[in-house]
């Protein structure tokens, strides 16, 4: 059963169309993967998904639910949360703090309640940094708790930031270029770590370049090329696919090949 | 009655030529670097006062008028040097409070070198009034709606037809390809204060030309009215700035003529806040990358 | 508390009672109270009444800069124009004395309501856009502010002022000399700085730090973006105000030219410099309020120093003077035992089972 349905998205910059009529299910508590050459539209893609701007034409589905129109804030509330191509992570802000804010959603606490430090305030906060803690423990950074993030290395900058889009308990977790700058040890860590978010029973979406990473941990795949779905299938396929060939390689490629 | 509105069109139209000219030199600059260029009212002080100031000293009007626009040109590159250049990479506030500390300097400079009042100002083209069909045009006024009508196509000349007016447009649009593409993105930044200040000097010696006297704080008003303009016409958009300008310099001479003159200034933000509410973009739609 | 390195058990400041009852029992405390006593015996070892006037003065402005700080520091909202909210709520309140009689503690919160209203208004067109339109709007708001009240002389008074406006009273003792005042600023003072210290170290506050560091991925965490820095703003457009409501009834005159937006740029450096820690507040706020009213001659020489020090303080220490960073959610020494365990032991939680708890 399909999540979320990308359902005929075209999205159109002024004169420029970054897409055209993607026409996608993601299926449920699975890994999927989204590639495509340089300029594809991949990111313009988690940019509609995720209410960054709305598509110029059609729509998006998520558990049957419409989510086209809506802001980024609510979309995150739906579930569905995301990470960065370019990392944006809370640099003057500690590791801990980091994931203790992707908690926000979690916390019914207002204004209010915060003034006179109610009691399920302070259940909330405890529970909150206990979580975080975890969290970190998991991923391997809860020596640096305390750390600033913009003291970090990049892969470890990466992890806080995954490490985050888990606190929000995501149903949907998307992930943008994860792999890009990291060394074979840390993409190692990495795909074991989206593969046990998605044993968790979260649904993951995974924008890569890196061959290796999404063929392996990769149930289908999708392509992107200049803003079209060019191909949709099960990696075995993809990888022998000459369309797919054509896109990253050009047409000599493919007549090589045969 | 129809006689008084005209007047009042014809009023505001020349108010609002000098306006366009302050609101260019903003819009191009928060077109590059997104950037709420402070100082841009005080700069337009800056240039009255140096007219003034080279008048005493040289003796001749138009000498010292386009001495003075050439100084603060100078002065608006050199701005940018010092106080801008260290912090284009900075986080987003610094840059701000820096165009602040200019600011500072330049208003309370003022205060302490020239004094808070009025200073008199040559009338050197009279403001005797020709009656035409009833409307009092006078000679200053056809002067300033000229004068301002010129630089604005000069302007529009030099941005589509050098290579450094292409490389500012281009900039606007996305500053990081522009270096990639072999321009000196320095060079392009001080042109767009140099051009900016420039301006802004042409519109401060028109408008104590026009109202005979110069003071320290002149520029404030104006810088506000400056961003009321460019967001009325679109922020980042050229033509927008000058219809903005125009539209705001209507606007208020029709409004003081209802109201009392003291809220004057007040207008600009009331153009301002209602277009936000209602038509972010503007009359010619500005960016869309202002929101957030 | 904010600023300090010491991580103190967040639990025990919950209430000033439970601070009481638990101080003879932790010696951590004696500090605070050493700190207390000295405050309150201090109007007692000044020499003149001019002295604890001035005291009263910085107590009051210290609410107005943990204000300001609120939203600049924490909130990383380029509000300018923000004395304009002062000048609301000492007119708000010296209008309600003057005109219907309404004393202090109704004037009080009437301001602070007053404050809050017009941050909330001001934010409507402008917090969905990007933070320069702040500035502008903020400094347009503090110009048109002062032109209405200078303007509107039947009901303001103008630019001569308010003056009659009569001193605070509780029940039937009213405020003669400057030392009740300070007792009332202290109190204030004591209570502001636990408002802020709570807002900042809850989820709430590192909401608002979150859209500071980058408002687009707090967005993508389910952060409300406009909403977040309306109750940012609004919280500290209320302190200012309430500051204001405070400054009426001390002056017993209010005047258009005491609101000035030269005078934001005083407050904003007292934030800029102290980096935004409390302590660092209060030195700062004493340096530049207290030495001015001993030199007001210098004031046109101090605004051209002022515009310099904000260039050469962006240039070269852009997060200003304080030791120590602001922390929002710090490691009790508890648990930073707990955290040492649980990186040792050998038992790892699947993250399902994590998962599953959130």
């Amino acid at each position: 059963m399909n999540c979320m349905e990308i359902n005929k998205v075209t999205k159109d910059f002024g004169g420029l169309r970054a897409l055209t009529n993607v026409r996608f299910g993601v299926p449920e508590k699975r890994i999927t993967g989204i590639i495509g050459p340089n300029g594809a539209g991949k990111t313009t893609l988690f940019n509609v998904i995720t209410g960054v701007y709305p598509p110029t034409e059609g729509f998006v589905d998520f558990y049957k639910e419409r989510i086209t129109e809506l802001p980024p804030h609510n979309i995150a509330r739906k579930g569905i949360v995301r990470t960065f191509q370019q990392l944006r992570v809370f640099s003057n802000l500690t590791v801990l703090e980091n994931v203790i804010a992707g908690r926000h959603i979690k916390n019914t606490s207002g204004l209010w309640g915060t003034l006179i430090n109610s009691h399920s305030m302070q259940e909330e906060r405890e529970k909150s940094i206990d979580l975080a803690l975890k969290l970190l423990n998991y991923v391997g950074l809860i020596k640096k708790a305390e750390f600033l993030v913009k003291n970090l290395p990049y892969g470890e900058q990466r992890l806080v930031e995954i490490a985050r889009a888990l606190a929000t308990k995501p149903r949907l977790l998307l992930l943008d270029e994860p792999a890009a700058g990291m060394n074979p040890a840390e993409m190692a860590r990495l795909m074991e770590i989206i593969r046990e978010v998605n044993e968790a029973g979260v649904t993951v979406l995974i924008i890569e370049h890196n061959m290796r990473v999404v063929m392996n941990i990769s149930e289908l795949i999708m392509v992107l090329d200049h803003g079209e779905k060019i191909a949709e299938g099960f990696p075995s396929e993809i990888k022998n696919h000459p369309r797919v060939i054509e896109a990253y390689l050009g047409r000599e490629a493919v007549s090589v090949r045969n | 009655m129809l006689e008084q509105v005209l007047q009042q069109i014809f009023n505001g139209l020349a108010l609002g030529s000098i306006y366009s000219l302050v609101a260019l030199g903003f819009t191009l600059v928060y077109g590059i670097l997104f950037m709420m260029n402070l100082p841009h009212g005080d700069v337009y002080m800056f240039g009255a006062f140096a007219c003034l100031v080279l008048m005493g000293a040289l003796g001749h009007f138009w000498l010292a008028v386009c001495l003075a626009v050439m100084v603060t040109a100078a002065f608006g590159i050199l701005m940018e040097k010092v106080a801008y250049k260290p912090l284009r990479n900075a986080r987003r506030l610094a840059p701000l409070l820096s165009a602040l500390g200019v600011s500072l300097i330049l208003e309370n400079g003022a205060l302490l070198i020239f004094g808070p009042d009025l200073k008199p100002f040559p009338d050197v083209i009279t403001l005797e009034p020709w009656i035409i069909y009833g409307i009092h045009i006078s000679p200053l006024q056809i002067f300033i709606i000229v004068v301002s009508a010129i630089l604005m196509i000069l302007l529009q000349v030099f941005l589509h037809k050098t290579n450094i007016g292409l490389g500012m447009q281009a900039a606007s649009m996305d500053r990081n390809t522009i270096q990639l593409m072999g321009m000196n993105i320095n060079t392009i930044i001080s042109t767009t204060f140099g051009i900016g200040s420039g301006l802004a000097a042409a519109a401060g010696i028109q408008i104590s030309m026009y109202y005979s006297a110069v003071y320290p704080l002149m520029g404030f008003p104006v810088m506000l009215k400056a961003f009321a303009a460019c967001v009325l016409g679109g922020i980042g958009n050229v033509y927008g700035a000058m219809i903005g300008g125009i539209v705001l310099g209507m606007a208020e001479v029709l409004s003081v003529g209802y109201l009392s003159s003291g809220y004057r200034d007040a207008i600009a933000f009331g153009v301002m806040i209602l277009v936000l509410l209602f038509r972010p973009s503007g009359i010619m739609r500005g960016r869309e990358d202002v929101y957030v | 508390m904010q600023g300090f390195t010491v991580s103190s058990d967040n639990r025990k400041l919950s209430t000033f009672k439970k601070l009481k009852a638990k101080f003879p029992t932790l010696p951590r405390f004696t500090k605070y109270v050493f700190l207390i006593g000295f405050l309150i015996l201090l109007p007692k070892l000044l020499p003149t009444d001019y002295m604890v006037r001035i005291l009263v003065y910085i107590g009051i402005y210290m609410i107005l800069a943990l204000g300001y700080n609120l939203v600049i520091t924490t909130g990383g909202l380029f509000s300018l124009g923000f004395l304009a909210f002062f000048g609301i709520g000492a007119y708000i309140s010296g209008l309600l004395n003057v005109y219907l009689g309404l004393p202090f503690w109704v004037g009080l919160p009437v301001a602070a309501f007053g404050g809050v209203l017009f941050s909330y208004l001001l934010g409507i067109p402008t917090f969905r856009f990007r933070g320069d339109y702040l500035c502008i709007v903020t400094l347009a708001f503090s110009e048109i502010v002062r032109i209405i009240i200078t303007n509107w002389v039947s009901f303001t008074r103008g630019p001569l002022g308010l003056p009659g406006i009569k001193p605070i009273s509780i029940f039937s003792y009213i405020f003669t000399s400057p030392t009740p005042f300070y007792y009332l600023i202290l109190i204030m003072d004591i209570l502001c700085l636990i408002i802020i210290f709570r807002l900042t170290s809850s989820q709430l506050g590192l909401a608002w730090a979150a859209i500071r560091e980058d408002e687009t991925a707090a967005q993508a965490l389910g952060i409300k973006s406009v909403f977040n820095k309306q109750l940012c703003h609004g919280v500290g457009a209320a302190l200012a105000a309430i500051a204001g409501s405070f400054y009426a009834h001390f002056q017993l005159i209010v005047a258009p030219n005491q609101f000035t937006t030269w005078e934001t740029f005083i407050v904003l450096a007292i934030v800029l410099i102290s980096g935004g820690s409390a302590p660092a507040i209060f030195g700062a706020t004493i340096v530049i309020i207290a030495l001015p009213e001993i030199l007001r001659f210098l004031v046109q020489y101090r605004m051209v120093l002022l515009g310099v020090m904000f260039i050469v303080l962006m240039i070269v220490r852009p997060d200003g003077f304080s030791f120590t960073r602001t922390r929002h959610f710090s490691l009790t020494f508890q648990k930073k035992e707990e955290v040492d365990e649980l990186s040792r032991s050998t038992t790892k939680l699947s993250l399902k089972q994590i998962m599953d708890q959130l």
